[in-house]
C-alpha cells in the first residue's frame, strides 16, 4: 500500500495526465499513437483484472467478457446501425449482466477450481462466437465495424480522436478503480483476500462482495472491448483468446500486485517490450517466456512491488498495515 | 449402426491416447497441486527426440529411441522442478505463471531450432483394421495398447510398490506423510520422472499419428488439464474414465455436429462438473 | 509518489527509443514491408517465402532498378504476424510509421484487416492470400494479389471435367476461417459450372489434430473426389490420413503444399494417388531449375514449392517500377493493372477483370502433380481460361 498522497505526488500525476494529453501535438507519428492505444486497451483489462485479484479472485475469463463488450458493440454498429456512443455503455452492462449468473456458480468453487472454471468460460465464449457465423461471424470474425461517429473525426488516417478517446476511457476506468480500491469496499476486498474466515467473522458477506467485484471487472473488460471494435474495426475469436487473459494476468504479475501502479507499470512495460522486439519475429515468444520466468524468480513482487520496497527501505520507517505480499502468494 | 461404431471406437483410442498424458498431469497436480504448463512442452520434445534418434541419422530401434527420449524428459522434467516450481515453494497460482513463462520460452527455442517443416514417426505398426466397415488404423491401437499398459503399471506402482505407496501418503496428507518419515521433496522429485516419462511415451504416440512441430503440445495439455478435472484429481480411475469420456464426446460431437462444436462441449463439460461436483468424479474432497 | 515518478521516467524512455529506431527514408532505397507468420500456424510457408524473397531482392538489387537517372535498391524489412490478425494491424501501423509505403503480406486473415488502412494512406499491398471483394476489387486499386489461390479453381476445374470423366460428386474440406470460406464458396460455385454434384463441404479448426471426426461425415457423404481447397500444412496430411483410414477410396486434391512433407506426414501409402494443384514438383524451365538449385545449396533438402510461388513477386514490383518511371505507389499501381509479362511460370498478367471488375489478380499456368509411388510427379500443366 502505498503511503497517502502527498503534494509531489499530485504533481508528479498532474505532469503525467499533462503529456499524455499532450502527446498527439508534440508526436504526429501515427505508429507510437498506436502503441499508446494498444497500452490503454491493455491497462484498462489489467486494472480491472488488478481489481478481482485484490479480493484473491484470479478470473481467466476476462477476455471473454471483453469479447461480449466487442461483439455487443460490433453487431448494434454494424449490424443495427447504431452510434457508437450508444453502443459503449450497453457494452459495458451486457459483460455484467452475463457476469451476475456466471459469477455467482463460480463462487462456488475456489482456488484452483475457480480459475479453471473461468478459463472454461473464456473458451465457451469464444467457441460460441467461433460456431454461430449468424449473428457472431464464425472463426471468420467480423470486419468493417464502423467507428464512433462523426465518421469525418474518426476516420483511418487519423488516430488522434482515437487516441483521446482510448485515453479518456482508460483514465476514468483507472480512477474508478483506484477510488474503488482506496474505498471502504476496497479494504473489504482486501479483508477477503487476507482471510475470508476473518471477513465473514466480522459480518461481511463474503460471496456478496466477491460477486460484485467480479461483475465490476467484466464491466470494465467490456468497455475495452467495445473499444477495441470500433478502433481495429474487426474482431475475431482469433484475439480473445486465453492466451489473451494470460497476457494481462502477466502484466499484473510483472507489474506487482499490491497497488494499481503494478498493473499500469506491467501493461505499459509488457506492451512495449514486444514491439521492441518485433523486428526479432520469432525470438519474441522467447524474450517475453524468459521475461516472465525472470521476473517471478527476482522480482516476485513485479516492478512496482520491487521500486516501493527499495523506497520503504530507504525511508526506513516500519509502516504497519498491509504487507507487500511476495507475488500472488496465497493459502489455498 | 456402424457410423455409431465408428464414433465409439475411435472416441475410446484417441480417448486412450490423451489418457496417457493426463495421467502425468494428475500426478503432479494430485500431489504437489502443481499445475504443470511445462508439461505440453515435454510431449513435444519427446516426439522430437524419438524422432531425431529413431527416425534421423542414427536410425536406433524404436524401444531405443524411446528409452532415450524418456530418459531425456526425465531430466528436463526434473531441471524444471529445481528451477522454475521448487523457487516458487509450488505455489500454484505462482507455479502456473512460470510454467506458462516456461513453455512459451521453450516453444519459441523449438521454432527456432527445429524449424517449420512438419515431420512425422512413421507407424510402428502400418496398416489399418477393417471390422466389419468400422475403419481402426493399427497404429492407433498399438498406441491405446500402450497406454493401457503403462496405465495398469502405474496403478500397480502406485499400490504396491514403497515409492507409490509414499506418493499416495504425500497426496493424501503431506504432513501426516512427514510424521510418518516420508520426505516430500524425494516424492516430488519420482513424481516429476515419472510424469515426465509419461509425457515421452504420449509425445512419441502422438508424433507418430499427427506429426510433429513445435505447438503439438498446446492441446493435449488443455485436454489433459480438463480430464483430470473431470475424473478428480490425484485418481487414476478418474483419469481413465474421465479420458474416455472426453475421447467419447470429442469423437461424437465432432462426426455428427462438425469439429469446431467438440470444442466448446468439452469446456462447457469442464465448467458443468466444476460447479455441479468440484471434486471431480472420483477425486478427493478438497475442502480449504 | 515515486512510483507514479518511475512510470512517466518509463514512459518517456519509452518514447524516446521509439522515436530514435525510427529508420529515416534513405534516398535510393525503397522500404518494402513483409508481414508474414514466422510462429505458428502457416509458418513453413512464411518461412519458405522470407528466404525467396531475400534471394529474389538479391538479385535485383545486384543491377537495381533504374527510374530516370537514378538507381534505387529494395530493402526488405521482415515481421512476424503469428497468423493473428491484430498482429498484422499493428505491424502495418508500424510500417507506415517508418515511411514504408510498399507492403507484401502473407495469409489472408492477415491481408485483408489490413487493405483498407493500406488503401487509404496509397500504399501498395501484395499479398498472398485467398480473398475476393474483400481484397480484389475497385475499391481497393492498389491491392494485388500475387498467388492465385481459390482462383485456381477456375482453370483446374474444367481439366478435371475432362481428364476424370468418371468423376461426378465433389466434396470439399476447408479451415473454419477467412481463406476457408473464401475457397469453399468459389469452389464449389465453379465445381458446379463444370457439371459437378457437390456433395460435403466441411469445414474444420485449423491446426486440429483429430481429423476422424471430419474425415467420416466426409466419408458418409461418399463424393468422387474431395477438394481441400485451402487447407494447408500438416492440415492436410492429417486430413488425407484419416479419410483413407476410414476407407475412403476416391481421389484427394489439394494445393499450397509441400509435397514431401505432405507424404511424409500422411504416410505414403494415404498420400498415393493425391492431386496437387499449382504445385511445381521438378523445375520445368531453367529459372525454375536456377531457383530450386540455389535453395538446395544454401538450405539444403527438402525444396519446398511454395518458393516457386512467392518467386516472382518482388520483380513484379521492379517491373512496376520500371514502367511507372516511378517509386509513386499510385503510379506504379496503375502500371500494374493489367500488365502482362514473363515470369517463372511462363506468360503471366494481372487479371480477372470480369470476375473482379478490376485486374489485379495474377493470372498464369497452374501446373498439376500427383503422388506416385510416395513421391510427387509433374502430372500437367492446366493453361489459364481465356476467359477469366
Amino acid at each position: 500500500m502505498s503511503p497517502g498522497r502527498t503534494s509531489p505526488t499530485v504533481a508528479w500525476i498532474a505532469a503525467l495526465l499533462a503529456g499524455l494529453v499532450a502527446l498527439p501535438l508534440l508526436v504526429s507519428d501515427a505508429y507510437i499513437l498506436h502503441v499508446m492505444i494498444l497500452i490503454g486497451i491493455n491497462v484498462m483489462v489489467a486494472v480491472s483484472m488488478w481489481l478481482l485479484g485484490i479480493t484473491g479472485l484470479i478470473s481467466f475469463g476476462q477476455a471473454g467478457f471483453m469479447f461480449i463488450g466487442a461483439m455487443t458493440t460490433a453487431l448494434l454498429t454494424k449490424s443495427a446501425g447504431w452510434p457508437f456512443w450508444l453502443a459503449l455503455p450497453l457494452s459495458a452492462l451486457v459483460p455484467a449482466l452475463v457476469a451476475a449468473p456466471v459469477g455467482r456458480l463460480s463462487l462456488r468453487v475456489r482456488g484452483v477450481y475457480f480459475f479453471l472454471v473461468t478459463l472454461a468460460f473464456g473458451q465457451v465464449v469464444n467457441g460460441i462466437f467461433a460456431y454461430f457465423q449468424d449473428p457472431f461471424g464464425g472463426w471468420y470474425g467480423i470486419r468493417d465495424i464502423p467507428p464512433p461517429q462523426p465518421a469525418t473525426l474518426f476516420t483511418t488516417l487519423n488516430k488522434v480522436p482515437f487516441y483521446y478517446l482510448c485515453l479518456a476511457l482508460t483514465l476514468i476506468t483507472v480512477g474508478v478503480v483506484y477510488r474503488v480500491s482506496r474505498s471502504w469496499f476496497g479494504n473489504v476486498l482486501w479483508s477477503i483476500r487476507e482471510s475470508e474466515l476473518l471477513a465473514a467473522s466480522v459480518g461481511i458477506d463474503v460471496p456478496g462482495t466477491k460477486l460484485i467485484a467480479f461483475v465490476v471487472a467484466a464491466l470494465f473488460a467490456g468497455v475495452a472491448g467495445s473499444f477495441y471494435a470500433a478502433y481495429f474495426a474487426y474482431i475475431s475469436p482469433l484475439v480473445f483468446t486465453f492466451e489473451y487473459s494470460v497476457n494481462m494476468l502477466i502484466f499484473i504479475v510483472v507489474g506487482g500486485f499490491a497497488s494499481i501502479a503494478g498493473p499500469i507499470v506491467g501493461a505499459v512495460v509488457l506492451t512495449l517490450v514486444p514491439e521492441m522486439f518485433r523486428m526479432t519475429g520469432k525470438y519474441q515468444l522467447l524474450a517475453f517466456g524468459l521475461i516472465l520466468i525472470l521476473s517471478m524468480r527476482l522480482m516476485p513482487q513485479g516492478i512496482a512491488g520491487a521500486y516501493a520496497a527499495f523506497r520503504a527501505r530507504r525511508v526506513r520507517s516500519s509502516l504497519p498495515g498491509r504487507a507487500q505480499s511476495p507475488g500472488m502468494d496465497r493459502e489455498t | 449402426m456402424t457410423l455409431a461404431l465408428q464414433i465409439v471406437t475411435s472416441g475410446l483410442v484417441t480417448g486412450l491416447i490423451y489418457m496417457l498424458i493426463a495421467l502425468g498431469v494428475t500426478l503432479l497436480f494430485g500431489i504437489m497441486r502443481v499445475v504443470n504448463f511445462v508439461h505440453g512442452e515435454l510431449v513435444m520434445l519427446s516426439a522430437f527426440a524419438v524422432y531425431f534418434l529413431g527416425v534421423g541419422e542414427l536410425g536406433l530401434p524404436f524401444a531405443l529411441a524411446m528409452l532415450c527420449a524418456a530418459a531425456a524428459a526425465a531430466a528436463v522434467g526434473v531441471i524444471c522442478q529445481y528451477v522454475l516450481f521448487r523457487p516458487m515453494h509450488y505455489d500454484i497460482l505462482n507455479c502456473f505463471i512460470i510454467g506458462i513463462g516456461a513453455s512459451f520460452a521453450i516453444r519459441s527455442a523449438s521454432w527456432a531450432i527445429f524449424g517449420p517443416e512438419p515431420i512425422a514417426i512413421p507407424a510402428i505398426v502400418p496398416g489399418v483394421m477393417n471390422l466389419g466397415g468400422v475403419f481402426i488404423a493399427n497404429q492407433r491401437l498399438f498406441a491405446a495398447g500402450l497406454c493401457v499398459v503403462l496405465a495398469i503399471a502405474l496403478y500397480l506402482f502406485l499400490h504396491y510398490t514403497r515409492p507409490g505407496k509414499a506418493m499416495r501418503a504425500v497426496e493424501q496428507d503431506r504432513e501426516a506423510a512427514l510424521l510418518m518419515g516420508i520426505s516430500s521433496e524425494q516424492v516430488y522429485v519420482t513424481a516429476f520422472i515419472i510424469s515426465a516419462v509419461l509425457a515421452a511415451v504420449g509425445g512419441a504416440m502422438l508424433g507418430s499419428l499427427f506429426g510433429i512441430d513445435p505447438e503439438m503440445g498446446a492441446e493435449p495439455l488443455l485436454k489433459s488439464f480438463i480430464i483430470v478435472q473431470i475424473g478428480g484429481m490425484g485418481s487414476i480411475a478418474g483419469t481413465v474414465i474421465a479420458a474416455l469420456f472426453i475421447g467419447l464426446t470429442d469423437s461424437a460431437t465432432g462426426t455428427l455436429f462438425g469439429g469446431e462444436l467438440a470444442f466448446i462441449i468439452d469446456f462447457a463439460i469442464l465448467m458443468l462438473i466444476l460447479i455441479v461436483r468440484p471434486r471431480g468424479l472420483f477425486g478427493y474432497d478438497v475442502s480449504h | 509518489m515515486n512510483v507514479k515518478r518511475r512510470r512517466l521516467l518509463l514512459a518517456g524512455a519509452s518514447a524516446t527509443a521509439l522515436v530514435a529506431t525510427q529508420a529515416h527514408a534513405q534516398a535510393k532505397v525503397i522500404a518494402v514491408g513483409v508481414s508474414l507468420p514466422l510462429t505458428g500456424p502457416g509458418a513453413a510457408t512464411g518461412i519458405t517465402t522470407q528466404r525467396t524473397l531475400e534471394r529474389g531482392v538479391e538479385l535485383i538489387n545486384a543491377e537495381g532498378i533504374q527510374i530516370g537517372p537514378d538507381r534505387y535498391t529494395l530493402k526488405l524489412a521482415f515481421y512476424d504476424n503469428k497468423y493473428v490478425p491484430a498482429e498484422a494491424v499493428t505491424i502495418v501501423e508500424k510500417l507506415l510509421a517508418d515511411g514504408t509505403r510498399f507492403l507484401i503480406s502473407l495469409g489472408s486473415g492477415n491481408s485483408v484487416p489490413v487493405v483498407a488502412r493500406t488503401t487509404a494512406v496509397k500504399a501498395l499491398q501484395m499479398s498472398y492470400a485467398s480473398g475476393k471483394g474483400h481484397l480484389t476489387s475497385p475499391d481497393f486499386p492498389l491491392s494485388f494479389r500475387v498467388a492465385p489461390t481459390n482462383e485456381t479453381a477456375y482453370a483446374v476445374y474444367p481439366w478435371l471435367r475432362a481428364t476424370y470423366k468418371d468423376v461426378q460428386k465433389t466434396g470439399h474440406m476447408n479451415p473454419s476461417d477467412e481463406a476457408g470460406f473464401t475457397e469453399s464458396e468459389d469452389r464449389r460455385m465453379i465445381a458446379e459450372k463444370n457439371g459437378f454434384t457437390n456433395v460435403a463441404n466441411e469445414y474444420f479448426k485449423r491446426g486440429s489434430t483429430d481429423f476422424y471426426p471430419v474425415a467420416t461425415r466426409l466419408v458418409n457423404a461418399k463424393p468422387d473426389l474431395i477438394d481441400f481447397g485451402g487447407t494447408i500444412g500438416r492440415d492436410q496430411s492429417l486430413g488425407c490420413k484419416a479419410l483413407r483410414e476410414l476407407g475412403y477410396k476416391g481421389k484427394i486434391m489439394l494445393g499450397y503444399s509441400d509435397a514431401k512433407s505432405f507424404v511424409e506426414v500422411a504416410g505414403a501409402d494415404a498420400a498415393e494417388g493425391t492431386l496437387l494443384f499449382d504445385t511445381l514438383v521438378d523445375p520445368q524451365n531453367a529459372q525454375q531449375k536456377e531457383l530450386q538449385d540455389w535453395w538446395l545449396k544454401k538450405y539444403g533438402p527438402p525444396f519446398p514449392s511454395f518458393a516457386y510461388s512467392a518467386w516472382d513477386t518482388p520483380f513484379i514490383l521492379a517491373m512496376g517500377m520500371k514502367k511507372a518511371q516511378s517509386t509513386d505507389p499510385v503510379k506504379i499501381a496503375e502500371a500494374l493493372r493489367g500488365a502482362k509479362w514473363d515470369g517463372l511460370y511462363g506468360p503471366e498478367a494481372f487479371g480477372m477483370k470480369s470476375v473482379y471488375g478490376i485486374d489485379t489478380s495474377i493470372t498464369r499456368a497452374i501446373p498439376i502433380a500427383v503422388i506416385k509411388g510416395g513421391k510427387p510427379v509433374q502430372l500437367t500443366t492446366v493453361p489459364w481460361p481465356a476467359d477469366v
